[in-house]
């Protein structure tokens, strides 16, 4: 029989679990509420065509940043782990772990005061670029840890028995341990577009910075301009917590795709 | 009478070339992008380190405020994730709760930082009117709850079936068992999943921007950052801001690593 002390420890163990479970339930639930019955409500034409926009330039910078991210960490797992042997791997490891140090804000701050100025011409495109180089080197660190976590769950008699029939380091790679990995990797490439798309702090700088530069500023990610609009807010604005949904939906859209195929391991 | 044909080219080789290259080309890209990044950050901002203390940047307050919101949200996130792990990782401590919170954290890893936050900022102003610090450090310990609990789970999992069964055969309890075999042996991978969360709450800037807003100085440090990363005339203190930000999210994330490898040997021997 368990002392009270041992049953208390596990009815509290189990409500605080059901915490965990209802807080992510609980944050959709205040923001269709704020949605649906939001103080300040704005003009449903004009905000869904500028609701479209910013979708657009979501989704667009959200898969350009995770489709360039996702395989650089990937590729760089691969480098470390199967190809790039000796001091070189090792160095390039310490670096994909390294990027991990720079926060999203810092990343911004290097996409405003680097990348944009030196990219060609004043343009909308210039921003565009700018934002999805952020978006990539916020994605890519993460992507560098999942892709070397998949490759070390790989059992080593598979390795030895392609290496054993004389393949090259590239040709296992290439034939064995991508097909072995298939699922995880769908599922890394998955999680970095629902990294993406949330993306907010970083790409909200460079957004910020174009404007203040003289840039035509005629997009912003939804994420982005929820962010941007932080310092103004007052009141529970319907709008911001229908683009917040928007935002949500599209996290969970990309999370989803990735749990069915395959999806990887929680946490890291 | 057939005809002779020249054998079958190596349909392999080009494929080969291709996973080789781009692993290469991966790992160069991934070398030159931490080499700009930190070549930038102390280029523009070494030289402004010793003036950013007293600067309008007032780094000195926001790395103050940082380790006041760190220090506020990581016992309340630990308080709340380490049973809750206990319940993820101990099938009889969880019971039939375990299965939903394991679905549960599949899921929730995900949400973005910037919804949580705005999710916070409705709740702040519903209630208290007015949306402060402690709405952005709320949004930090909901961001990290569902994070918490996998990563220490995680480290729960890591411990050897078999001290968990030689405990239970000798008549020990599950609580018991979890706080005297599962918790001891995994004290190093809890240290780790601690300093990678303290880390991540350090250099959080979207939740807690959304959240809280950034409409004074008294803010912490990612906050004050975001502030002034937009004004080209300001690079340089941002960038010794940046420093101080980096080295801060590295030091978290170094010992972690040193705690991660502690596990590792002592799970070994």
């Amino acid at each position: 029989m368990a002392s009270p002390w041992e049953r208390f420890f596990a009815a509290m163990a189990r409500t605080l679990a059901v915490v965990v479970m209802l807080a992510p339930l609980a944050v959709a639930c205040i923001l269709v509420t704020a949605a649906l019955a939001g103080a300040q409500r704005p003009d449903p034409l004009r905000f869904v065509s500028s609701l479209g926009a910013q979708m657009l330039a979501t989704v667009a910078i959200g898969s350009l940043g995770a489709a360039f991210g996702v395989t650089a960490g990937i590729g760089t797992a691969f480098f470390t782990r199967e190809l790039g042997a000796g001091r070189i791997g090792r160095a390039i490891d310490m670096a994909a772990v390294g990027l991990s140090a720079f926060p999203a804000v810092v990343l911004g701050w290097f996409g405003a005061t680097i990348v944009l100025p030196e990219v060609l011409g004043r343009t909308s495109a210039s921003i565009f670029f700018a934002a999805c180089i952020v978006v990539t080197l916020a994605v890519l660190p993460r992507a560098y840890a999942l892709g070397a976590l998949a490759l070390g769950a790989i059992t080593p008699a598979l390795r030895e028995a392609a290496t054993a029939a004389g393949a090259s380091a590239g040709r296992v790679s290439a034939h064995v341990l991508i097909p072995a990995v298939r699922a995880p990797l769908r599922g890394i490439y998955a999680d970095g577009l629902t990294r993406a798309v949330g993306e907010a702090a970083g790409v909200s700088i460079v957004f910020l910075a174009a404007a203040r530069s003289g840039y035509p500023v005629s997009l912003f990610t939804i994420a982005g301009s929820l962010v941007g609009h932080a310092q103004t807010m007052q009141v529970t604005d319907a709008g911001i917590a229908q683009a917040a949904l928007v935002v949500l939906l599209l996290a969970l859209a990309a999370q989803r795709i990735g749990a069915r195929s395959g999806g990887i391991q929680w946490a890291r | 009478m057939g005809t002779v044909t020249s054998a079958p080219l190596d349909t392999f080789r080009p494929r080969d070339a291709i996973v080789t290259a781009l692993a290469y080309a991966s790992g160069a890209a991934t070398a030159a992008a931490f080499v700009a990044l930190a070549t930038a950050v102390v280029a523009l901002g070494w030289a402004d380190l010793r003036y950013a203390f007293s600067g309008p940047v007032q780094l000195g307050t926001g790395l103050t405020y940082s380790l006041l919101v760190v220090a506020v949200a990581l016992p309340v996130t630990m308080a709340i994730g380490i049973p809750a792990a206990a319940c993820a990782s101990e099938p009889i401590v969880g019971t039939q709760i375990r299965v939903a919170l394991l679905a549960s954290l599949r899921w929730s890893l995900g949400l973005p930082p910037v919804v949580i936050g705005v999710a916070a900022f409705f709740v702040a102003m519903t209630f208290v009117r007015s949306a402060g610090i402690g709405a952005g450090i709320a949004a930090l310990i909901v961001l990290n709850l569902s994070n918490a609990t996998a990563r220490f789970a995680q480290a729960y999992a890591s411990v050897p079936a078999a001290a968990r069964e030689a405990a239970a055969a000798a008549g020990a309890s599950p609580v018991l068992i979890f706080f005297s075999i599962v918790q001891r042996r995994a004290v190093w991978a809890v240290s780790a999943a601690t300093l990678t969360i303290a880390a991540q709450m350090i250099g959080e800037t979207s939740a807690v921007l959304a959240a809280s807003g950034a409409r004074s100085a008294q803010a912490p440090l990612p906050l004050q950052i975001w502030q002034y990363a937009s004004d080209a005339g300001m690079a340089p203190s941002e960038a010794s801001s940046c420093i101080v930000l980096v080295l801060s999210v590295a030091a978290c994330l170094s010992l972690a690593r040193v705690c991660r490898g502690r596990h590792r040997s002592s799970m070994a021997s």
